[in-house]
């Protein structure tokens, strides 16, 4: 296709600032789409086995970091990664995958859509070759490049070990600012965050605190809830039961006094309108996003 | 000197009609069979002479030869065993050969002359109904089952020298009807109830919707969150069999030999559950010369469970597809094409990943990335677009046993299916509105609200849309408003997208 990948060597005006400053910085860069903006990049990172939380916080910080002006960076990895671009690019804004492989080469295969959607929206980044494979001590290497072009990096739900702890390690020796974005303290998925904040990782709850944080002023409004949102007064008594942390929907029916089948219907609709989610064992609770 | 005993071979669901003939002649006194017999039939000789001489019956010291028409017909099993003793015996003139005209008769024999059970006597005996005979001697132990079809004198046989006296009129029929209404109203609970499960409000919810409907469901839950509870309290809910129905189940498990002895009907609703090790013939259904039914088939009417869904193979998922569809299994053999029906409420059940502990609070899955989403990406496959209902089954926490209600019993749910259903035959029989006219006003702006937001895509909103139907005809709806589809949406995609 008309696409054509562009080669960044070091030195280019072109070539992200602040990777040159990071230790042991790539002699050139591959792109494909959008040439790389100037703006302030942030990573937003994140593991693949993540949960409904993790990925609505992904794509809802993602989509606030972009309205107020700074380009999200990640890894093309399904879970976080996929849904921080995907927040980007619904918030209309640019976003950069960086890979581990060859520039014309989509991996994982099953997030296409998304590789398409950031050629023709973003910028897909690699220091790799084309043709060459995702080999998987590349990845760990492709990881220096996203916190290394990065003003920050912020940490949605990873594990204890992991793609997103080594990034956002790289990201501390590089001096940058690491955020952690807090998760249940059970959850598994957000023990790698609850680790950092243990070692003086910033807590973050929303895009605003990051921006206060860096001391960035937002360019637009940062939260652009959806005005307004008009609720049925079924809608507004079971939206008032949910909590943030998942519930049986067996309880819920009982604390509305409403029967199961009422509730599932009243469920489905609220979370049509953003105020609910469904998180894991058929459990709901309120959406990030909503309230 | 030939001798004509009527007879049938079982060919799928139906009895095709076989011809014993059995001639004498001159020659080394030596035991032919001809006219396609399969290997179980070729053993025969061994066991009708054996049988023959301990009844203390004369083997007639000549050449014989056994013919099995038509000629062109494989013949299976050892249900010619019994005919073909008659045919030796009526050729040798102790039998008068008189009486075999309209008269079926199958059974196997055992070396001492008794006369062992076969499979598909019901099936035998309606084919023998169809063609005219006017009786047939059957095993005993096959004899309840066969007396289900009205029309026809049914003897049973326990012996061969019992056999041979139906045949030479010694021993008259007895009169044995069957009033399948009153074994029906008889059937016997089999004492699971949707109440003996704590909260699961909304697994038990699509349940009751799935039996209503005769909509597919799949229930994904780590283990022993009690889906396998659930779903054998599926058949519980499902109104009783009529007439008809318990007769067809009750065909279909003669010819698979799955009635038990002195069963003479399937009175309540089948329930099979498959384990994922099994092939797809015995599945599907399948087998040589003439294929058998599978456990689909066997769950004809009733629920077929498979636990496990994404650990069967890929061969046994597509060959469900459009068995589960179509409501019947077509097998094409070389000389017949055979169908078993297989109408079935499919459950099926999954652990939400390898380890099963995905998404559990407090527990850890021990998945690695790229297997958890192998697992899923085959569980998202083709046939999981043939799945109406997804629904996620919690394992719960102490807490959330504690002071959970139980909800309704089978009995209520199975009112409301009972009633939802008759709404639903109604509707089929007069001249109803498509579903999309049915659709009140502000459904219609729901569905184009969840189709903006990417929730239900084109392919999924007949079956979201026939899922509110059902949803509606459980609240005594002619339309379908908000509600029958918002609840809908709810069980309407994989749990994890």
């Amino acid at each position: 296709m008309g696409m054509k990948i562009a080669r960044i060597p070091r030195g280019s005006p072109r070539y992200p600032g602040l990777l040159v400053e990071a230790p042991s910085p790539p002699a050139r860069l591959f792109t494909l789409g959008l040439p790389l903006e100037p703006a302030p990049f942030i990573a937003v990172v994140g593991t693949r086995k993540c949960t409904s939380y993790g990925i609505s916080m992904a794509k809802k910080i993602a989509a606030d970091l972009t309205r107020s002006g700074l380009v999200v960076v990640s890894g093309l990895a399904t879970g976080i990664d996929a849904a921080a671009h995907q927040g980007a690019l619904e918030a209309g804004g640019s976003t950069v995958a960086v890979l581990g492989s060859g520039i014309d080469i989509c991996y994982p295969r099953r997030n296409r859509h998304l590789y398409d959607a950031i050629k023709s929206a973003g910028t897909l980044v690699t220091e790799y070759e084309a043709g060459e494979p995702p080999l998987p001590h590349r990845f760990p290497q492709r990881n220096r490049i996203i916190a290394g072009m990065s003003i920050a990096t912020v940490i949605v739900e990873a594990g204890s070990g992991g793609g997103a702890m080594i990034t956002s390690r790289l990201a501390m020796e590089m001096g940058r600012e690491v955020f952690a974005i807090p998760g249940p303290a059970h959850s598994r998925a957000s023990d790698g965050p609850h680790l950092l904040i243990r070692d003086g990782a910033r807590l973050v709850a929303s895009a605003a605190q990051i921006l206060d944080d860096l001391g960035i002023l937002p360019k637009g409004s940062v939260s652009q809830e959806s005005p307004g949102i008009q609720l049925t007064i079924d809608e507004a008594l079971v939206a008032r039961s949910l909590e943030s942390s998942p519930m049986l929907l067996d309880l819920i029916s009982e604390r509305v006094g409403m029967p199961a089948s009422s509730v599932a219907a009243t469920l489905a609709s609220l979370e049509l309108k953003g105020v609910a989610m469904r998180g894991p064992g058929g459990r709901f609770a309120l959406s990030p996003n909503g309230c | 000197m030939v001798a004509r005993v009527e007879s049938v071979s079982v060919v799928g669901m139906e009895a095709r009609p076989v011809e014993v003939e059995v001639a004498l002649s001159g020659g080394l006194p030596e035991f032919h069979i001809v006219g396609l017999p399969s290997v179980a039939v070729k053993e025969a000789r061994q066991r009708v002479k054996a049988a023959v001489t301990s009844s203390e019956q004369e083997w007639p010291q000549r050449r014989i030869t056994a013919n099995l028409a038509p000629g062109d017909l494989r013949k299976e099993g050892s249900l010619l065993d019994l005919p073909l003793a008659v045919g030796v015996l009526a050729a040798s003139g102790k039998v008068p050969r008189t009486n075999l005209s309209g008269l079926v008769i199958v059974g196997e024999l055992a070396l001492d002359g008794r006369v062992r059970p076969i499979r598909g006597a019901l099936a035998a005996a309606v084919g023998a109904k169809q063609r005219g005979a006017w009786g047939i001697v059957v095993p005993k132990q096959n004899q309840d089952e066969a007396c289900l079809v009205p029309g026809i004198k049914v003897m049973g046989a326990a012996h061969l020298v019992e056999a041979l006296a139906y045949v030479s009129g010694e021993l008259a029929p007895e009169r044995n009807r069957i009033d399948v209404q009153a074994l029906l109203a008889q059937a016997v609970d089999d004492g699971l109830d949707l109440s003996d499960v704590n909260g699961q409000a909304l697994p038990k919810r699509a349940l009751e919707i799935a039996a209503a409907g005769g909509h597919n469901l799949l229930m994904v839950g780590p283990p022993g969150c009690g889906k396998t509870m659930l779903a054998r309290r599926l058949p519980g809910i499902l109104p009783p069999m009529t007439a008809e129905e318990a007769l067809e189940v009750t065909h279909v498990w003669s010819v698979a030999g799955l009635l038990q002895e002195g069963q003479n009907l399937v009175s309540t609703r089948p329930f099979r559950s498959v384990h994922h090790h099994a092939s797809a013939a015995a599945v599907v259904g399948g087998g040589s010369p003439w294929p058998r039914p599978g456990e689909i088939s066997m769950a004809h009417n009733g629920v077929l469970f498979m636990d496990e869904l994404p650990l069967f193979s890929r061969s046994v998922l597509e060959g469900l597809r459009q068995p589960v569809e179509d409501g019947v299994v077509t097998i094409a053999r070389m000389g017949a094409v055979v169908r078993f029906p297989s109408k079935v409420s499919l459950i099926a059940a999954a652990n939400p990943c390898l380890c099963g502990s995905f998404g559990e609070a407090g527990s850890s899955c021990s998945c690695p990335p790229a297997r958890l989403e192998a697992y899923r990406s085959k569980l998202s496959g083709p046939f999981l677009d043939r799945m109406d209902l997804f629904v996620e089954v919690a394992k719960l926490s102490e807490s959330e046993l504690m002071g959970i209600k139980t909800g309704s019993s089978s009995g209520e749910v199975r009112a409301r299916v009972t009633k939802a259903r008759q709404m639903r035959r109604k509707r089929n029989e007069s001249c109803a509105p498509s579903l999309i006219e049915m659709l009140e006003p502000e459904a219609e702006v729901f569905v184009r609200s969840a189709i903006a937001k990417g929730r239900f895509s084109a392919r999924g909103l007949s079956r979201h849309l026939n899922v509110a139907r059902t949803i509606a005809d459980l609240a005594g709806q002619v339309t379908i408003g908000v509600d029958a589809i918002a609840e809908a949406m709810q069980y309407g995609r994989p749990v994890w997208e």
